[in-house]
C-alpha cells in the first residue's frame, strides 16, 4: 500500500472507532485532559501524529542533526547521567562535610548553593546581609573561605557546578585561583557556573547590575573561558527557575531559548566566533509531573537549539547545535503536607529527565517545603536516581519513548508553540526588551495563577492538599542553620582582611575599575583581585559604582 | 456614600527573592476587591513600616521563604508597635518552620499561613478580621 | 460634628503624619465626617505648585517621579506624591505598584507618599484626589507631584488639577503617532522622551518636535521635548530645570490664579455630582419604577433618554 493509502485507511479506521466504540464507552465516563499549557489532549494519537515519512528530517538518530533523540550516539549505555545534588548552606566547613559526604555516597559531581548575600555580592558584614548568612547557602566572601570549602577536594577530579549568577565571573576567578593553589592547570578544571542573568530578572531575583553591563560581564566569561578553560561550560541557561516561578512547559522552553538567543547574540557583538564559544553553552530545565509532556519538552528543546544555532547562526561544530542539559526535579511540586509523598513524585520526574535524555540530574529532597535537605532526606533523593540507573531499564536503550505517536506529537506542538512565542519576542526586539517591558513577568504570573486558582477549584489535584488529605505532623529531624553561623563568618571574615597585604588589594581594586570603564576583559583583572583576597562585596561595589543597579519593572 | 475597601500591604522583607506566593497573592486579593500594594524584592523592616503608615493600609502581610523571618518578621513586628500601629492586621506566610511559627504569633503577628493554603482562606480571613 | 474628623483636622494641620495617613483614608472612602475634614482644614489650604506626571503604562513615570521627589526634598523641600493606578472594573480592587518604583524614599524625612486607585472614575482622577491634594496642603508641603496612568480620559483631568503637566512617552511602542494623536499634545506643558537609551527615541523626539511646532501654541509657553534615561538619571536634571521654568512662567503670565480658579471650580462640580449621585440617582436604584424602566428599555418600548426624563420630572 502506499503512504497515502495507508493514512486514508487509518483516518477511516479512526472515524469509525471514535463514532462507534469510543463514544459509546464516552458516555460511562470521561474526563478532560490538558497539558500544562492548556492544550486538549486527545483521545488517542495514531500514526497520523506522527509520521514515518518525517523520520529522517524530524527525528534522525543519537548524536547527529537535530539531536531530538539525544547529543551522544551511546547516551547511557555509554556513561551515566552526572548525579549532582545542589547542597550548601552554615559555612564553608559544614558545606565541604556535606560535599565529601555525597561523594562517598557515589554521588559524581558537586553543585553549590551560595546563601543570598554572596548570590546578590554583598559582604557577610553588610547591614541587609544581617540574618541571611548561610542560611540558604554557603556564605563566600573572599578566597580563603573557598579552600576551605574545596579542603580535600582535588579540583581536577570532580566536576563542580556553581549556581551563580551576576556575581559568576567573580567565583569563577576564585575556583581558578584556588585551582592555581592546588597545582591543578586551568584546561583541567570541569564544571559549570549558572551566570544566566536574565531569568534573573523575571523569574529568580538575584539581580545585580543593568542587562548591559551584565551581559558584557558574560561574554567576557566566554571570551576568557574559550581560551583558558576549554572544558568548562560558561553559562547554564535556565529555564528552571521560570518553571518554578510559574510557567507552563512552553513557556519554560521559550522563555529559555529566547535567553540563549540574546546571549549568542551578545557574544556575537562582543566579535566572538559562534564555534568558539556555542559547544560550552548548557541548558538548565525542570522535570515537572506530566512525565510523557515532560519528556516531549526536552526532545523539543533540542531540535528547537540545534535548528536555531544553524539556521539563525550559521553555526558549523555540531557540538555548537546540541543541547546538553542538567535536570532537576520540580521542587513547586513538592508539597509541605505528606512529605514522604514527594519521594514518589520526585521518582516520576526523575524519570522523565532520563527519558528526556539528561546529562546530568539533582532530585529533590522529600522534605523539600520544610526546609534545606536533611542528610537522610538527600540520600533517598540520591538513592532515587541510582534506583532509575541501575534498576529500572529506563537507560536500556535510547530515546525509549521516541515513535510513540503521543510524544511525538507533542514535541511537534510544543516547537510550534515556543516558535510562537520566540517570533513574538523577536518582533518586541529581544528578550531583554520583551523582559524591560514586563512582558514575559506576566505571562508567568498569568500562568502561576491560573495554576493556583485550579488548585483551588480542584480542577487540578494536589494529592494531599486537596484531595486525599489527613492531619499529619512535620517530618522530623530537620535541617537547622545554627544562627550563630553569622558571627562566625563575620570573624572570618575580619580575619582574612587582616591577613592581607592592603596596597596590593587597593592597586587590584583600581586596576579593575579601570578595566570596568573600558572595553577590556574583566575576567583577568578579577582574577587578580580574588588572588589578592579582595572580597566579592568589594569587588562588586567597584562594578556597581560604574554600572549601577537594576531596578525591577513594577507588576 | 461610603466606598470602603480593604487596603493590604504585600512586602518581601530581607533578600529572599521568592515571589511567587506573593504575586499570587496580591492578585487574589485584588480580585477579591482589595486594594494590594506590593513592594517587590529586598525591602528593609523601616522600608515597609514607613509605607504601611503613609498607605494606612489595614492589613500588613510579609512573605519570606528563605529562614531570614525571625530577624525580619519580628523587626518589622516591633517598628510597628513602636509607631503606634499595633491594630493593623500584621500577617505573613511562606517557609516558617512550626516553632518560629508560634513564636512569631506570640510575638504580634495574627498568623503565619503555611504552603498549600488556598488563597480563598487567606482572602476570607482578612475579610472577617477586618471587618470584626 | 465628628469628634475623629476633627482630631484629624488638628493633626493634620499640625503636620503629624499618622493623620495624615488617616485623613487621606476617610476622604479616599468617603467616610462618615469627610465634609466636615474637608471644612475643617480648609482655611489651612496653602497653595504649593502641583505637577502632573502622565503617560502610558510602563513609559517610567514612577522612576522620574522618584528621581524628583528625590533631589526636591535633598534641596529641603517637603514633597507630597499621589499616585494612582488603575481600578480592576471587574472585581474593584487593584494593585498599586507605583510605590516599588519609590521605596527608597519610604521614610525619608518630608517625603509622604500615598496610592491611590482610579476607584472608576471615568477621568482616571477622582473628587478623593482632588481632596487629597487639599489634605496635603493643610498638612503643610511644598509641592505635590501626582502620577496618573495617561489612558481614557485622565489626560483631561490632570489639566484641571495640576500647574505643570509633563507627558511622558517611550520609544518602541509601535504606536508613537497613535498615542500623540490621541490628545495629549493638547495638554502637555514638557514633554518628555524616556528610554533614550532605547531604538527609536530620536525619531519619537523629532515627530513631537514637528507636531508641536506646526500647532500654535495658545500662549507664550513653547512646550519643550527632553530625551531622557530615567533609569540612569540622564538629562533628569533638564527635566527638573523644565518644570521650574514652567513654574516661573505661570507665575509672570499671570496664569497660576487661572489655574487655580479652574481648580476650585473643578473640585466644586465634582462633589456636586457626587451629590447629585448620592441624592438624586440613588433613591431611584432598584424601585419599582426602576425595574419597570429596565424592562420597558429591554423590550424596546421607549427609550433610556426617555424614562431618565420621566424619571426626574414625572411627566412624559
Ligand atoms: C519555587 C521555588 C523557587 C523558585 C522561586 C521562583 C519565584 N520567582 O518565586 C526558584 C527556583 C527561583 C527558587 C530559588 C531558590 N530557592 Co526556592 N523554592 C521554591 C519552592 C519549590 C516553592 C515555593 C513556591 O513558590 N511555592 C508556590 C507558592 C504559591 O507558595 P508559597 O510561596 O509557599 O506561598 C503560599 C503560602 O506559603 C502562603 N504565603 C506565602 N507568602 C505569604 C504572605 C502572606 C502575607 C500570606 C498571608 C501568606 C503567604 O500563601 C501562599 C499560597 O498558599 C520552595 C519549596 C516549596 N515546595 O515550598 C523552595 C524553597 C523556598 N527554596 C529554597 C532555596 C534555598 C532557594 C535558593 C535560596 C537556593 C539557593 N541557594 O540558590 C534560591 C534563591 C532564590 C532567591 N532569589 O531568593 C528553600 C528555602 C529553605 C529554607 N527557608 O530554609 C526551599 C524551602 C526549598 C528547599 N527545601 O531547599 N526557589
Ligand atoms: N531602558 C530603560 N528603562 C527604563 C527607563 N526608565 C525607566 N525604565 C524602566 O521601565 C520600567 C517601568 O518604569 P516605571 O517607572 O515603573 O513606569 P511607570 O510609567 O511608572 O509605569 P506604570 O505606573 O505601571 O504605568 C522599569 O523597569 C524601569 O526600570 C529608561 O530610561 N530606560
Ligand atoms: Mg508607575
Amino acid at each position: 500500500m502506499k503512504d497515502k493509502d495507508r493514512q486514508e485507511k487509518i483516518q477511516e479506521n479512526l472515524k469509525k472507532w471514535r463514532e462507534g466504540p469510543f463514544s459509546k464507552f464516552q458516555q460511562r465516563g470521561w474526563s478532560e485532559a490538558y497539558t500544562s499549557y492548556r492544550e486538549p489532549v486527545k483521545e488517542i494519537y495514531t500514526p497520523l501524529d506522527a509520521p514515518d515519512e518525517e523520520y529522517l528530517d524530524k527525528s534522525g538518530f543519537p548524536g547527529q542533526y537535530p539531536f531530538v533523540r539525544g547529543v551522544y550516539p551511546t547516551m547511557y549505555r555509554g556513561r551515566p547521567w552526572t548525579m549532582r545534588q545542589y547542597a550548601g548552606f552554615a559555612s564553608a566547613e559544614e558545606s565541604n562535610r556535606r560535599y565529601r559526604y555525597l561523594l562517598e555516597q557515589g554521588q559524581t559531581g558537586l553543585s553549590v548553593a551560595f546563601d543570598l548575600p554572596t548570590q546578590i555580592g554583598m559582604d557577610s558584614d553588610h547591614p541587609l546581609a544581617d540574618g541571611e548568612v548561610g542560611k540558604v547557602g554557603v556564605p563566600i566572601d573572599s578566597l580563603a573561605d573557598m579552600e576551605v570549602l574545596f579542603d580535600q577536594i582535588p579540583l581536577d577530579k570532580v566536576s563542580t557546578s556553581m549556581t551563580i549568577n551576576s556575581p559568576a565571573a567573580v567565583l569563577l576567578a576564585m575556583y581558578i585561583a584556588l585551582a592555581e593553589k592546588q597545582g591543578v592547570a586551568p584546561e583541567k578544571l570541569k564544571g559549570t557556573i549558572q551566570n544566566d542573568i536574565l531569568k534573573e530578572y523575571f523569574a529568580r531575583g538575584t539581580y545585580i547590575f543593568p542587562p548591559g553591563p551584565s551581559l558584557r560581564l558574560i561574554t567576557d566569561i566566554f571570551a576568557y573561558c574559550s581560551k583558558e578553560l576549554p572544558n568548562w561550560n560558561t553559562i547554564s541557561i535556565s529555564g528552571y527557575h521560570i518553571r518554578e516561578a510559574g510557567a507552563n512547559a512552553v513557556q519554560e522552553l521559550a522563555f529559555t531559548l529566547a535567553d540563549g538567543i540574546a546571549y549568542v547574540k551578545a557574544a556575537l557583538e562582543a566579535g566572538l566566533k559562534v564555534d568558539e564559544f556555542a559547544p560550552r553553552l548548557s541548558f538548565f530545565f525542570n522535570a515537572q509531573m506530566n512525565l510523557l509532556e515532560e519528556v516531549a519538552k526536552f526532545r523539543a528543546a533540542r531540535r528547537l537549539w540545534a535548528r536555531i544555532m544553524e539556521e539563525k547562526f550559521g553555526a558549523e561544530n555540531p557540538k555548537s547545535k546540541m543541547l546538553r542539559f542538567h535536570t532537576q526535579t520540580a521542587g513547586a511540586s513538592l508539597t509541605a503536607q505528606q512529605a514522604k509523598n514527594n519521594i514518589v513524585r520526585v521518582t516520576i520526574q526523575a524519570l522523565a529527565a532520563v527519558l528526556g535524555g539528561t546529562q546530568s540530574l539533582h532530585t529533590n529532597s522529600y522534605d523539600e517545603a520544610w526546609a534545606l535537605p536533611s542528610e537522610e532526606s538527600v540520600r533517598i533523593a540520591l538513592r532515587t536516581q541510582q534506583i532509575i540507573a541501575h534498576e529500572s531499564g529506563a537507560t536500556s536503550t535510547v530515546d525509549p519513548l521516541g515513535g510513540s505517536y503521543y510524544v511525538e506529537s507533542l514535541t511537534d506542538d510544543i516547537e510550534k508553540r515556543v516558535e510562537e512565542y520566540l517570533e513574538k519576542i523577536e518582533e518586541m526586539g529581544g528578550m531583554v526588551k520583551a523582559i524591560e517591558k514586563g512582558y514575559v513577568q506576566r505571562e508567568i504570573q498569568k500562568s502561576a495563577y491560573e495554576m493556583q486558582k485550579r488548585i483551588e477549584r480542584e480542577e487540578d489535584v494536589v494529592v494531599g492538599v486537596n484531595r486525599f488529605a489527613h492531619e499529619e505532623a512535620a517530618p522530623d529531624d530537620l535541617l537547622e542553620v545554627d544562627p550563630e553561623m553569622e558571627k562566625e563568618q563575620i570573624k572570618k571574615l575580619e580575619k582574612a582582611r587582616k591577613n592581607r597585604d592592603e596596597k596590593e588589594v587597593k592597586e587590584a581594586l583600581e586596576q579593575l575599575k579601570k578595566t570596568a570603564q573600558e572595553e577590556e576583559n574583566l575576567m583577568p583583572a578579577i582574577i587578580e583581585a580574588v588572588k589578592a583576597y579582595a572580597t566579592l562585596g568589594e569587588i562588586c561595589d567597584v562594578l556597581r559604582s560604574i554600572y549601577g543597579e537594576y531596578q525591577a519593572p513594577t507588576f | 456614600m461610603a466606598q470602603n475597601k480593604i487596603r493590604v500591604l504585600i512586602a518581601k522583607p530581607g533578600l529572599d527573592g521568592h515571589d511567587r506566593g506573593a504575586k499570587v497573592l496580591a492578585q487574589a486579593l485584588r480580585d477579591a476587591g482589595m486594594e494590594v500594594i506590593y513592594t517587590g524584592l529586598r525591602r528593609t523592616p523601616d522600608q515597609i513600616v514607613s509605607a504601611a503608615i503613609q498607605e494606612d493600609v489595614q492589613v500588613v502581610g510579609l512573605s519570606s521563604l528563605s529562614g531570614a523571618h525571625n530577624n525580619l518578621f519580628q523587626k518589622v513586628a516591633n517598628l510597628l508597635q513602636e509607631k503606634g500601629y499595633e491594630d493593623v492586621l500584621l500577617i505573613g506566610g511562606g517557609i516558617i518552620p512550626e516553632k518560629d511559627r508560634k513564636q512569631l504569633e506570640k510575638a504580634g503577628f495574627d498568623r503565619i499561613f503555611s504552603p498549600g493554603t488556598s488563597t480563598e482562606d487567606i482572602v476570607e480571613y482578612i475579610k472577617d478580621k477586618v471587618n470584626e | 460634628m465628628s469628634k475623629q474628623a476633627s482630631h484629624l483636622a488638628r493633626g493634620i494641620i499640625q503636620g503629624k503624619e499618622k493623620a495624615l495617613a488617616k485623613g487621606l483614608t476617610m476622604v479616599e472612602n468617603r467616610n462618615d465626617g469627610y465634609r466636615e475634614l474637608l471644612d475643617e482644614i480648609y482655611s489651612e489650604v496653602k497653595n504649593c505648585p502641583i505637577w502632573g506626571l502622565t503617560g502610558a503604562p510602563g513609559v517610567g513615570k514612577s522612576t522620574i517621579t522618584n528621581y524628583l521627589v528625590d533631589s526636591l526634598a535633598k534641596s529641603g523641600e517637603r514633597i507630597g506624591v499621589i499616585a494612582v493606578d488603575p481600578t480592576s472594573p471587574f472585581s474593584g480592587g487593584a494593585i498599586l505598584g507605583d510605590r516599588v518604583r519609590m521605596m527608597d524614599l519610604a521614610g525619608k524625612e518630608g517625603i509622604f507618599i500615598r496610592s491611590m486607585a482610579s476607584r472608576g472614575a471615568l477621568g482616571g482622577l477622582s473628587p478623593a484626589i482632588m481632596d487629597a491634594v487639599s489634605l496635603y496642603q493643610a498638612f503643610g508641603v511644598d509641592r505635590i507631584l501626582v502620577e496618573t496612568v495617561g489612558v481614557g480620559q485622565s489626560e483631561t483631568d490632570i489639566v484641571a488639577l495640576a500647574d505643570t503637566v509633563t507627558v511622558i512617552m517611550m520609544p518602541g511602542t509601535g504606536d508613537d503617532v497613535q498615542t500623540i494623536k490621541a490628545g495629549l499634545l493638547e495638554i502637555g506643558n514638557i514633554f518628555v522622551v524616556n528610554k533614550a537609551d532605547l531604538q527609536g527615541a530620536e525619531t519619537l523626539t523629532g515627530l513631537l518636535q514637528s507636531m508641536l511646532s506646526s500647532k500654535n501654541s495658545p500662549d507664550d509657553w513653547a512646550p519643550p521635548v527632553l530625551k531622557l534615561i530615567a533609569s540612569t538619571g540622564q538629562n533628569l536634571d533638564k527635566l527638573l530645570g523644565e518644570m521650574h521654568r514652567h513654574q516661573d512662567f505661570l507665575k509672570k503670565s499671570n496664569q497660576r490664579e487661572e489655574k487655580e480658579k479652574m481648580r476650585n471650580e473643578m473640585a466644586l462640580k465634582m462633589h456636586l455630582q457626587a451629590r447629585f449621585q448620592d441624592l438624586f440617582l440613588g433613591p431611584l436604584l432598584g424601585t419599582s419604577e426602576w425595574e419597570q424602566a429596565v424592562k420597558s428599555i429591554g423590550r424596546r418600548e421607549r427609550s433610556p433618554a426617555y424614562w431618565a426624563e420621566k424619571m426626574i420630572t414625572g411627566s412624559d
